[in-house]
């Protein structure tokens, strides 16, 4: 059987069955992209690599936890991709007695990245997606975008985030509502062009 | 904090993308769970949030990965999935821990006893009492004299291993899980004194009935065999290494420790994979 040609549902309805080939191409599918979130997270390839394991295994022993009338599997995979990797990214802190800090605030490195930062075989990985997102997020100001990345990637709170950047907290909450607004309509803008 | 639909609205962007504190969200996914028109609102805050993920930056994961990751599904696959419990949290506070813990653990395996030895001194009344039971009673007394023994040997072998580990001199090391059990960790206690060790060891998946945990010590030229371990069903074991004679100079110097998936009752030379893994 082609398992490349399987919807992710009918992958997901198969790991019930503990079918390892479909697991396998679950894998094949997303393995790259769960990883690259820890990465962003994480900041260590080895420590990434610890939490894409992880997150593949949770899925393969718990599939039922997956509720397609919620949402889209890449969706629901993506958020454990990123709990998992903020809780371990705590974990560091905690043990390194350090401050929950992001990889870098610097402001080329706040997303969204550009194409020439991806691998080049990986091109292809939800291609239109990415680009939908990463469209949503160029219209963003710079203040907005941050205190974004800060919450999502650096999994600090409003209240934290204010405290990093010097900032009150009524703005950092402002910022952080009308940056998602914004990307809720450009999102839903391209959708309606028809773009994806 | 009680919310209502408009404080709610100004939260949920925030939560969407794990911004809020203990007590917003706590508030937030109160009222979610009270306002179906909210919650479908947060749940499409949330998709939009976990969008965020598509931006990062493609990187190709080692090929090395993708195996480790199959072979760990290929065991969890037909085994039991057992309790998760991390053990390294309390690793720091682990002796402190282990030593307060060995009078628990010592009047456990002791009640174990006293209820086993009351049973019995309860069946060999009534064997007097009923002479035409006798048989079966008797079978039921050997039953429960082999439990006895095999809980009074489980509490001995336990009150050793938390004494050596209460030494003074004592060193330990970590053992981390592969990838056969990512999440599991072991702790080997070294007496050089008593030229004895203690392995302690959480979250290892179990085992069919004809396999065992096998510790080894590791040597540049040789796998010295050391005890087997039994896990409980939370995954949690240990093993108790009597004196260690001196090993063959040809064995080289100590490397490190392993313990490995072995056929039962143990073996002499190494023949599974590493579950759990030191090495210098």
């Amino acid at each position: 059987m082609d398992y490349t040609a399987l919807q992710d549902s009918e992958l997901m309805d198969r790991l019930c069955g503990r079918d390892l080939a479909a697991f396998e191409a679950l894998y094949d599918r997303y393995g790259d992209l769960v990883y690259s979130v820890a990465l962003r997270v994480v900041g260590d390839t080895y420590v990434a690599e610890d939490v894409t394991q992880d997150v593949f295994i949770r899925v393969w022993r718990k599939p039922q936890r997956f509720d397609e009338q919620r949402g889209k599997f890449v969706t629901w995979l993506l958020s454990v991709a990123r709990n998992r990797s903020i809780d371990e990214r705590r974990s560091q802190s905690r043990r390194m007695r350090h401050e929950a800090l992001p990889p870098t605030t610097d402001e080329e490195d706040v997303l969204p990245s550009n194409d020439e930062r991806d691998d080049p075989g990986l091109a292809t990985v939800l291609s239109d997606d990415r680009a939908a997102v990463r469209e949503a997020l160029e219209v963003l100001p710079h203040e907005q975008k941050l205190a974004i990345h800060l919450a999502y990637f650096g999994g600090l709170t409003q209240q934290e985030i204010a405290n990093k950047l010097g900032q009150p907290l009524g703005t950092v909450k402002t910022r952080i509502r009308l940056g998602m607004q914004k990307m809720r309509g450009a999102l839903a803008t391209r959708r309606a062009e028809g773009h994806s | 904090m009680r919310m209502d639909c408009d404080e709610a609205a100004e939260h949920i962007d925030a939560h969407a993308i794990g911004a809020l504190d203990v007590d917003e969200r706590r508030a937030l996914e109160a009222h979610l769970s009270r306002c179906h028109s909210c919650a479908q609102l947060a749940a499409a805050a949330r998709d939009e949030g976990t969008a965020l993920a598509l931006a990062v930056p493609l990187v190709a994961a080692r090929a090395s990965l993708k195996p480790r990751i199959l072979a760990s599904a290929s065991i969890l696959r037909d085994v039991r999935e057992p309790r998760a419990r991390r053990w390294w949290p309390a690793a720091a506070a682990a002796l402190v821990v282990i030593s307060i813990g060995a009078l628990a653990w010592g009047s456990v395996a002791q009640k174990r006893v006293n209820d086993v030895s009351a049973e019995r001194a309860s069946v060999s009344a009534a064997a007097t009492a009923q002479a035409g039971e006798l048989t079966d009673l008797h079978g039921r007394l050997v039953s429960v004299s082999s439990l006895l023994s095999d809980a009074q040997r489980e509490a001995q072998t336990k009150d050793a291993a938390v004494n050596l580990v209460s030494q003074r001199g004592v060193s330990s090391t970590e053992l981390v899980g592969t990838y056969m059990a990512p999440s599991a960790y072991g702790r080997y206690y070294w007496d050089p004194s008593a030229r004895a060790g203690a392995l302690f060891v959480d979250d290892l998946p179990p085992l069919p009935a004809n396999k065992v945990y096998q510790l080894w010590l590791v040597y540049e030229r040789q796998w010295v065999p050391g005890p087997t371990v039994s896990v409980d069903a939370t995954g949690h074991g240990y093993a108790l290494v009597r004196t260690i004679g001196a090993t063959k100079l040809s064995a080289g110097r100590l490397t490190g420790y392993a313990v490995t998936v072995e056929p039962q009752p143990g073996v002499t030379q190494q023949t599974g994979g590493m579950v759990l893994v030191q090495f210098q």
